[in-house]
């Protein structure tokens, strides 16, 4: 993904540069693959329909997640509310030591195995640090272009960051000195 | 050298710290065993966040109904577009008729005297007033009956001469 300021950008370029991208961005964000697809189409035509008048303040990729994570948060903020189980309540030890498990990780299943024991914690995380690891993970954002995007200080996201990166390492084994 | 907090461990981890601060921070590993654990846990959840597909694949069906509707974005903006270039004259030349009508109706009529309205003009209600009087006059008198007015007219006023009154103040009103 190498779109930048000032990139002419075509509909075909949009599309096969962002949508999976940005697909894989919503899903993590409102766990429904329906729901995801529907939002990416959004993100992508209001990104499609902008793009005459669009001036970059940051980054054009950035500008996209930033739609796709506004789209998302509205959708979010629709569904009713239901109790929330977060990593950073302290009560996810046995969740967590459960989720350090089985198979080998090189070998595919211990691969799968590890993918899903990672997608179960990034959907236990606060929204808020959820989406700040996503950002960086499916955006390619840097940390400041993430601030940018969710409107929060630098200071806050990387907070956010550490707080999630910290418990997504709680699920590998430490490396023997 | 202090320990360096825990955000500056992320940009480290993720490689976005200026490479002079960097090397700072690699020295500083080698002697601290806290923040070398710090390091290595973050990178490890950077391991771990790099096992999700980083790019699913979206299914073609949903792929072709984007494609599809983009291009009705697309169409449905150029016939805006074209529509506003073919008309833009028209519709310039319209706002402007528009414009010079309101500001017409709302601007005051340089050099010309502030007209009064009729019905807060003194000397025409008087008039009016007078006009009613003599009607009602004439009415009653047309029917035979005596005029109730008669004691604010003198007493030798005629039948004409009310109405000859009535035919000078509508004379005045006309003018």
């Amino acid at each position: 993904m190498t779109t930048g300021p000032g990139d002419s950008i075509d509909l075909e370029t949009l599309l096969v540069t962002f949508s999976p991208r940005v697909y894989g961005l919503l899903f993590r964000l409102v766990g429904r693959a329906d729901v995801a697809e529907d939002l990416m189409q959004e993100t992508m035509l209001r990104a499609f329909r902008s793009l005459g008048t669009y001036h970059p303040e940051g980054k054009f990729r950035a500008w996209v997640f930033r739609i796709a994570v506004n789209l998302a948060r509205d959708w979010i903020r629709r569904q009713p509310r239901e109790p929330s189980v977060s990593l950073d309540d302290g009560e996810d030890a046995p969740v967590a030591a459960s989720l350090r498990t089985v198979a080998p990780p090189d070998s595919p299943m211990g691969r799968r195995e590890g993918a899903k024991r990672v997608e179960a914690a990034i959907a236990r995380l606060s929204a808020a640090d959820r989406e700040v690891l996503l950002l960086r993970y499916y955006g390619d954002l840097a940390f400041k272009d993430i601030a940018r995007t969710t409107r929060e200080p630098l200071g806050t996201v990387l907070a956010r960051a550490h707080r999630a990166l910290k418990k997504l390492g709680e699920l590998l084994p430490e490396d023997k000195p | 050298m202090i320990c360096p907090n825990e955000t500056e461990w992320v940009l480290y981890a993720s490689g976005e710290l200026p490479r002079p601060r960097r090397q700072e921070l690699e020295s500083h590993l080698a002697g601290c065993d806290a923040c070398r654990r710090e390091a290595a846990g973050l990178a490890r959840g950077l391991t771990a966040l790099a096992t999700l597909e980083r790019e699913p694949a979206v299914r073609p069906q949903v792929m072709e109904t984007l494609r599809t509707r983009a291009r009705e974005a697309a169409t449905a903006r150029s016939t805006v577009v074209s529509i506003w270039h073919r008309y833009r004259w028209v519709a310039a030349a319209a706002a402007a008729v528009v414009l010079a009508v309101g500001l017409a109706a709302v601007m005051p009529k340089v050099g010309q005297p502030a007209v009064t309205p009729w019905v807060t003009d003194v000397h025409l209600q008087e008039e009016l007033a007078e006009i009613t009087a003599s009607v009602e006059m004439l009415e009653a008198c047309s029917n035979g009956k005596a005029p109730d007015v008669a004691s604010d007219a003198s007493d030798d006023q005629t039948y004409e001469e009310l109405e000859f009154f009535f035919d000078q103040l509508r004379a005045e009103v006309d003018a």
